[in-house]
């Protein structure tokens, strides 16, 4: 490297940045803003076509509704008094009306003034580019609201391109975040918990330094974990294993972004070369006696700690990290867009898990005024949502691995011997 | 019931205004301003509250059994259509529950499914290319059945074990036949919903490509047209299309990971990025 000229060690720094975290993530967002601007460009005036030409087939038809009407009750004329004509009349009235809602509801005309788009009295473009920056963020993160999406040929092929982009963009972000996230929140996790009155001696440096020790190559936690298996005393040549994989280069920041993560949580962890399975001693015997918190088992945590310096941050609390975001998300929410609290919960929920009906967005009830800025605010609030469940899932992964063989040994599924 | 309503206002209205002499041009102005309110209404309940005009014995019409598997798999895979969408505050509190256990055993499934097709598709990539290129390959020949087999027969964790230990038995699927399959998939899918939604292949290749990326906007669906031929079973076809698209994307990602890293790696050395000496690894 110190061959390099000076210019070429400034592009490395600058290629080392951009793909660093926040690199990343400043990459991502940009990739968003721009989005806004494509979609808002593609789709804004066939927004305004739709609405003039739903609106010619729509008046009409209602012109018609109102004749017909008008033509029975003429027809009826003196003889409306009479109870029976009443009755047919409102036979009638009733056929005519229905027809009238069905095409209302075809046609999906709501009486909006087409001609005062975008004005202070008239309707809301719904591709504003608040709405078109939700969009965006929808696509690659592939929530998918579908409230608003694309009709013209032209904005199609550009989703489709834009999600092919973006979405293992997000994917790489995410998983970088996560990991990064992680080791923040191991950190700070362990020194509540060393506040907490735990009483490791040998603390610091040995967290700090191990922090991106991932066991790449061979042993997937099958082998790993021999340790676990064994109840009592084995413990000791695992961790001389173990202290052996430390040496190896702990700078795999390209490897640990893992894109798939998501897809692959349970499996990939087990799969021989690239994998990301964290060697991490949650020896097994001790959670039989308390299957949730780990941070009870201080003593025998330190000496594998020392080893390699990582906290096994219980599910429950990454658990709580989720389910206080959710809430939190439907409060604000909830206040601000006055829906009830199931709702806004609702919403939350479905938004972060990806599923993304549509059904309830904030920021498209388009009298409300402060519409955009819900919009923008709802888009903040999925990206770090993202980033936060990423995160969750770096934290839980090794967790869920490690019980999930439990119960799997508990239930005979799994045999001892096949872990060697 | 708001039709009843509006009847009914019509009906007085009627009644009212014979008496008075000009009852016509009175009346004509107020049917109108009727008319109109109703057509508010009908809008403010279409997008508040999702009524989508059917009634009466209709009301079942959104919810059969059909279009509610299709839904139910759209909560686990995480599509989300949002065109089928739960209302009732029960409804969206069991989609929660649902969803929380659905989505994690959908994924575990999606794996483990990924990874024995995968390792098919390899078994099946070897033959064909030593089929193809047989003097190429005849120093594998004898040891690639063996892998595979004993990968197969074996628990699934085996085949990670002998990859890096014989690094050269491992068949590599090269990415770009991957990303043909993928394409040739929604291709296809394009096609059949093209035909028989009576879309044009654009619309249905957006869909294809919408719906297996899990986006799932849900502006178009097919089946969603209750009176035409066969929606029900156009509906269970749809969500068996999905199921086998994301099992075919998971056997993708399956088979191009070590490829897309390594060449990654590759990518990150010529740009400096990632340090030589870690190739070993």
């Amino acid at each position: 490297m110190a061959v390099r000229p000076d210019k070429g060690s400034f592009c490395k720094t600058i290629m080392k940045f951009v793909f660093s975290h926040l690199g990343l993530c400043v990459m991502v967002v940009l990739y968003c803003v721009a989005g806004g601007f494509i979609f808002e460009h593609l789709e804004k005036n066939n927004e305004e076509q739709i609405c003039y030409e739903s609106r010619d087939e729509y008046n009409p038809m209602a012109e018609k509704t109102i004749n017909s009407t008008l033509q029975i009750l003429k027809d009826y004329g003196g003889g409306i008094t009479s109870e029976s004509n009443r009755e047919l009349m409102t036979i009638q009235l009733r056929s005519i009306l229905e027809t009238f809602r069905n095409n209302t509801l075809a046609i999906g005309y709501d009486g909006r003034s087409c001609n005062l788009y975008g004005q202070p009295n008239g309707p809301e473009y719904k591709w504003s580019w608040p709405g078109a920056l939700m969009f965006s963020v929808t696509v690659i993160s592939t929530i998918g609201y579908g409230h608003i999406a694309p009709k013209t040929v032209w904005g199609r092929l550009v989703c489709i391109a834009y999600a092919v982009l973006g979405i293992p963009l997000m994917l790489l972000c995410l998983s970088n975040i996560g990991d990064g996230l992680a080791d923040i929140f191991r950190f700070i996790y362990a020194k509540i918990c060393c506040c907490g009155g735990c009483r490791r001696k040998k603390k610091g440096k040995d967290k700090l330094a191990g922090t991106k020790i991932s066991n790449t190559n061979s042993m997937g936690p099958w082998e790993s974990d021999k340790s676990q298996i064994i109840p009592g005393g084995q413990r000791a040549p695992a961790s001389t294993e173990f202290s052996n994989l430390t040496t190896r280069s702990p700078t795999e920041s390209l490897e640990s972004n893992d894109s798939k993560r998501r897809l692959d949580a349970g499996r990939r962890a087990s799969k021989g070369s690239f994998g990301r399975s964290k060697v991490r001693i949650a020896p097994l015997n001790m959670k039989k006696t308390d299957l949730v918190i780990l941070d009870d088992d201080s003593d025998s945590d330190d000496e594998d700690d020392l080893e390699r310096g990582k906290i096994t941050v219980p599910l429950t609390i990454t658990m709580i990290v989720i389910g206080s975001y959710i809430f939190g998300g439907a409060v604000l929410f909830g206040l601000w867009e006055g829906w009830d609290w199931l709702q806004s919960a609702y919403f939350c929920f479905i938004t972060l898990s990806t599923i993304g009906f549509g059904d309830v967005v904030p920021g498209t009830d388009f009298d409300n005024p402060q519409a955009q800025a819900q919009l923008m605010i709802g888009s903040i609030y999925v990206l770090f949502g993202m980033a936060i469940l990423s995160m969750c899932f770096s934290l839980m992964q090794d967790e869920i691995l490690a019980k999930a063989r439990w119960i799997g040994q508990k239930m005979g599924i799994l045999d001892k011997e096949a872990e060697e | 019931n708001s039709r009843e309503k509006v009847v009914g206002q019509l009906i007085s209205l009627a009644v009212e205004l014979q008496r008075t002499e000009r009852w016509i041009e009175n009346f004509t102005g107020e049917v109108n301003r009727t008319i109109i309110d109703h057509q508010e209404f009908i809008h403010r309940t279409t997008k508040d509250r999702g009524w989508d005009g059917i009634e009466g014995e209709d009301e079942e019409g959104l919810w059969t059994f059909a279009s509610s598997l299709l839904y139910a798999i759209t909560v686990t895979t995480t599509i989300g259509y949002g065109h089928v969408a739960p209302k009732t505050p029960e409804g969206r509190i069991v989609t929660i529950g649902y969803a929380v256990v659905g989505i994690p055993l959908t994924l575990l499934c999606l794996t483990n499914i990924g990874d024995v097709m995968a390792t098919g598709f390899r078994l099946l990539y070897g033959k064909i290319c030593c089929g193809v290129c047989c003097t190429l390959f005849k120093p594998r020949r004898r040891r690639i059945p063996g892998d595979p087999e004993k990968g197969l027969a074996g628990p699934m964790v085996t085949t990670e074990e002998e990859q890096p230990d014989k690094p050269k038995e491992v068949i590599h699927v090269p990415t770009s036949l991957c990303l043909l399959l993928i394409a040739a998939y929604i291709f296809a899918g394009a096609m059949l919903f093209a035909m028989w939604e009576q879309w044009d292949i654009l619309t249905g290749s957006y869909f294809c490509f919408i719906t297996l990326s899990t986006i799932g906007f849900g502006d178009i669906v097919p089946g969603m047209d209750s009176n035409a031929w066969a929606a029900e079973e156009k509906l269970v076809l749809c969500a068996l299309y999905l199921v086998l698209g994301l099992s075919l994307i998971a056997m993708c990602f399956n088979l191009v990971q070590e490829d897309v890293k390594a060449k990654c790696r590759w990518l990150g050395m010529k740009l400096g990025i990632v340090e030589k000496h870690e190739t070993p690894l």
